[in-house]
């Protein structure tokens, strides 16, 4: 093995943050806390962004860039002091508190299915296409996820769309074997549920 | 009816409640308006202060944040003790008075990493040259990354070292990016770091002066490896899995003399170590490396350079 890569996978020994499910960032949270939580909000911030836009255009119209972007902020600010404090499995569940409290109920309905989606999505096994079905649900899906995502892994439109028909077989795949129906009910207030 | 981007999302497989979210959504123009570039970067420098520290206990890391510089000396000198008497390297760490978890780091180094020591006390070279390029590497992975941690200790092994045996110890090329406000304050804070402890020998260079470095990292380690490193990462561990790498003195000489020569037009740092104390310093300094001002024409970086 090259020397480097000797050096590195001796401490290394550990996967890329952005592959890790939401589950495992806490046990990387002690040796890692600001990389874990800037992951944390590279993840959730272009979702809870819609939702402030939501809550901005109702409460304020017409709703700013820089109001927006407060209130995403002032959301994290609100939850950091918690962040990886409680079960890791319910981390969701308890930001999702945080948007109901900074923003409203409302604004979190805006956004709810797509944000618990994230949650099994990072177990799928194939990098590709938990790549191109992640980077798509953390911008909330949009009209036009296959341009979107042709146009940011530099591939052909058509084979964008081919890998997310494959990762949303996958992801229902693992939303059916990797959890139990208990599990995803309370990790996702009920968001998702299995088929079968 | 469906509209057309339920027809678009459905064809994709996504299911119906995300269909029927996304397409709620676009009608409440929640696409309409994207976050700034830089909010990521915002919210973790707001909220940083107001995250929770774990103490660390076994991990890696912990183990890594005690060495002491006794610590590292002491190992430096028995690895060179047991190359002259050449012993078994393991054999003798073992016996060293070194609290286990320390050792065991140290025992992680692979041999041919020390050998660079044995190359610079023979040929009486610096054990190694290395051009860190802030377009390719982000400084701020210097910070939390295992691996990249892993390597600036070895690099603190291998100068202790050669310094032990009268050698200059490695020397650090910086090549800065073109545009200031492309750094973050992470960047500067672990810049300024780097600078202040470092046991090698650095120097700063601006983008326009850099020639053929300012695209990649290069390391090259004793008299005959290269590693290279092109292109734009997102993160240390595929920067890593990047990495190029190749055994030829030829190629290795030729590079530590075009590094020697791109040193000359650079700004040497070591005056300047004592005098950075905060991420603000470490920002002053790149700035006038970038705008090519020197220390005495910088009121700012000149009282960085008195106050060492």
């Amino acid at each position: 093995m090259p020397l480097l890569q000797t050096i590195y996978k001796r401490f290394k020994r550990k996967p890329s943050l952005d592959r890790l499910p939401f589950e495992e960032l806490a046990e990387r949270y002690k040796s890692e806390p600001v990389a874990v939580f800037e992951e944390f909000v590279r993840r959730m911030q272009p979702l809870i962004f819609q939702a402030a836009l939501d809550f901005e255009t109702r409460a304020h119209p017409p709703a700013s860039d820089a109001e927006v972007e407060e209130m995403v902020l002032k959301v994290f600010e609100d939850f950091t002091p918690e962040f990886m404090s409680g079960d890791p499995s319910m981390v969701l569940v308890s930001f999702a508190a945080a948007i109901r409290r900074v923003l409203d109920d409302e604004a979190f309905e805006a956004i709810a299915t797509r944000y618990y989606h994230q949650l099994p999505l990072y177990h799928m096994k194939d990098d590709q296409q938990r790549r191109f079905l992640s980077a798509s649900y953390q911008n909330g899906v949009g009209p036009t996820p296959a341009e979107d995502m042709a146009q940011r892994f530099q591939v052909p439109v058509d084979e964008a769309q081919r890998i997310i028909r494959d990762g949303n077989r996958s992801l229902q795949d693992v939303i059916e074997s990797d959890f139990t129906e208990d599990e995803l009910s309370e990790m996702t207030e009920g968001r998702i549920r299995r088929r079968h | 009816m469906q509209t057309t981007s339920e027809e678009k999302l459905r064809d994709l497989g996504f299911p119906d409640e995300v269909i029927q979210e996304t397409v709620r959504a676009e009608k409440r123009g929640l696409f309409d308006m994207e976050p700034s570039p830089d909010l990521v970067e915002r919210t973790v420098a707001r909220c940083r202060n107001l995250l929770r520290r774990i103490p660390l206990s076994d991990e890696t890391n912990a183990a890594e944040e005690s060495l002491s510089e006794p610590a590292i000396k002491a190992f430096a000198g028995s690895v060179f003790a047991v190359q002259k008497a050449e012993a078994e390297l393991f054999q003798a760490l073992k016996a060293l008075p070194m609290a286990t978890n320390a050792r065991a780091e140290m025992e992680r180094l692979p041999i041919d990493w020390l050998a660079t020591a044995t190359f610079a006390r023979q040929k009486r070279l610096r054990p190694l040259m290395m051009v860190d390029n802030h377009n390719v590497i982000n400084p701020a992975w210097w910070d939390f990354d295992s691996g990249l941690r892993a390597f600036r200790l070895a690099c603190r092994v291998v100068n202790t070292i050669a310094q032990q045996n009268g050698v200059p110890p490695a020397a650090v090329l910086m090549v800065l990016r073109p545009d200031i406000d492309s750094y973050t304050q992470d960047d500067f804070a672990a810049i300024g770091r780097l600078v202040g402890s470092a046991t090698s020998d650095i120097w700063m260079i601006p983008y326009d002066k850099a020639g053929e470095y300012r695209d990649q990292d290069v390391i090259v380690l004793g008299q005959e490896r290269v590693l290279r490193l092109r292109g734009a990462f997102a993160n240390p561990g595929d920067a890593f899995d990047a990495f190029r790498e190749s055994d030829n003195s030829a190629i290795a000489t030729q590079l530590r003399e075009n590094i020697g020569q791109s040193i000359l037009k650079a700004v040497e740092l070591k005056h300047f170590r004592s005098g950075i104390r905060r991420w603000e310093d470490a920002r002053t300094l790149v700035e006038d490396v970038i705008r090519q001002r020197s220390a005495m024409q910088s009121a700012a970086s000149s009282r960085l350079l008195e106050s060492s």
